[in-house]
Order: C-alpha cells, then structure tokens, then sequence
C-alpha cells in the first residue's frame, strides 16, 4: 500500500479504495510515518484533516460510486505537505463560505468536518485537473516564535 | 460498512459509566455508537458518564454521535465525559465541545462531582 518514491525519500504515495474503513487503514499509516518525522501534535492535526477529507470524499465525493482515494505526502524540513486525490464529484472546501467553528450550533450533529479541515491546517488549495480533484493541505511546524 | 460497537456498562454510586471498548470514534462507528448507547440511555439513571479512556481519535461523525446523544436524552438525562485524551482534548477545544459536555478527569471525579 505505501509506496516510498526512489527519487525521493520524503515521498510517500498511499491509495485506498473510497471506503470508510480504509480511510481507517490511510489514517493509520499517515499517522505513523509523520510520528517519524514530526511533533506528535502536527500528527494528531494531519491525521484528523486527512480523515474529515477523506470521510467526505466517501460520503459525498464518490457516494454510492467506487472510486480510489489517492495521498501523496511530502516532508520539507519546515513543513507537510498531503495532496489528496480523486476522481469523485468535485467539491471545493476553501470556496465553503459557511459558519466558522466558533458561530455554528453548538448542538449542530454535522457540518464539522469541513471547518475542522480549515482550521487544522495552515493552507488549502484545491484544483480539478482532468477530472481528477486535488487538494492539496499544508502543515507547517511550530518554530520557537510560536 | 459500520462496524459492531463493544462496550463496558458499569454503575457507580447512582452513575452509569459507558466505556466504548474501541481506539477510534470515527465515520465507521458513529452510528452503531450513537444507536448502541442511546438504548443504553433508555433505562439509565439521570447521570451518564462516558469513559474515553480508550478513545485516543474522535472525528467529526464521532463528535456528531456524542452531540446526538446529549440532544436526544437531554430532558431526562445528563451527559458526561472522562478520561479524554490530548487528541480528543484538542477536538473539543476546536469545536467549542468542552463548553457543551461536563468533563471530569475520571469517574471518581465524576462521583464526587456529584457528591457521592
């Protein structure tokens, strides 16, 4: 399932079917190989962005349709870089001009998942190219100045 | 596509303590979780406690699932948590959910809470 590129061993590719359950095994995964290389917090973070996108991409992205949900992972030395990949309906998360975390219903039962993406990460850019949609998150690490 | 939800039910001192037996609250087992514990919710005494002690991942269907559950029994029963961990801890605080649940750092604090 994980793929480390020969050119670079900061790489990592990991596909999954479009599954909850696998989201499941692609969380696991992410999470231990950013353990090796980051401050546990930055993993916790990363890991809960992946799983909110990953969920949707299940649930909404592709639904009832099989797809494959594909994550490319990237280490710099300042920061992390996860590209997400599928073929679902597209739908662009930093176009979401809803409630922030703060206003929504405190006894809302969804709409969670997408504000948690925003605010656990520092960056989010997302494209559709050629049918295939990207999204690409961005965690950079806690320097002293933090 | 759910999975079967596992759980320890103990009661101390008047509280009914919920322990799901699992490492992630996540998509997978929201709503087996929400289901499960509702019927538990039923025939409980006034005060719940959910231990998380083995919970170390909450997702927002999870989180969703705890939300349900306090809204659905509200008017006969209150919801409470232990035992959370840092990363669920940091969820909570995210989402403001450490304003909505009472947490206790475990259930003898919980009992004492209640002054038992």
């Amino acid at each position: 399932m994980v793929e480390p590129k020969s050119d670079s061993p900061s790489q990592v590719q990991i596909e999954i079917a479009s599954a909850l359950q696998q989201v499941r095994l692609l969380a696991r995964a992410l999470r231990a190989i950013i353990e090796e290389h980051c401050p546990p917090a930055v993993a916790a973070d990363v890991e809960l962005a992946v799983v909110e996108w990953a969920n949707n991409l299940v649930e909404h992205g592709y639904g009832a349709a099989e797809g494959r949900i594909t994550t490319l992972l990237r280490l710099e030395p300042d920061r992390l870089e996860i590209e997400v990949r599928d073929r679902g309906h597209p739908f662009d998360p930093t176009s979401e001009a809803g409630p922030d975390l703060e206003s929504l219903d405190a006894e809302a039962e969804s709409g969670r998942g997408l504000l948690l993406l925003q605010a656990l990460m520092d960056e989010l850019h997302y494209e559709t190219v050629a049918g295939e949609n990207r999204l690409r998150l961005v965690k950079r690490f806690p320097t002293a100045a933090d | 596509m759910g999975e079967t939800l596992n759980f320890e039910r103990a009661e101390h001192g008047g509280l009914l303590v919920l322990r799901p037996r699992h490492r992630r609250l996540d998509a997978v087992l929201a709503v087996p979780f929400r289901e499960g514990f509702s019927a538990e919710l039923e025939q409980a005494p006034p005060v719940v406690v959910i231990d998380l002690r083995d919970v170390e991942f909450i997702d927002s269907s999870g989180l969703g699932a705890l939300v349900a559950l306090l809204k659905r029994h509200a008017r006969r029963h209150e919801l409470q948590l232990c035992h959370v961990g840092p990363q669920v801890a940091r969820l909570f605080q995210l989402t403001r959910m450490d304003r909505v649940f009472t947490i206790h750092p475990d259930v003898e604090a919980a009992l004492a809470a209640q002054g038992g």
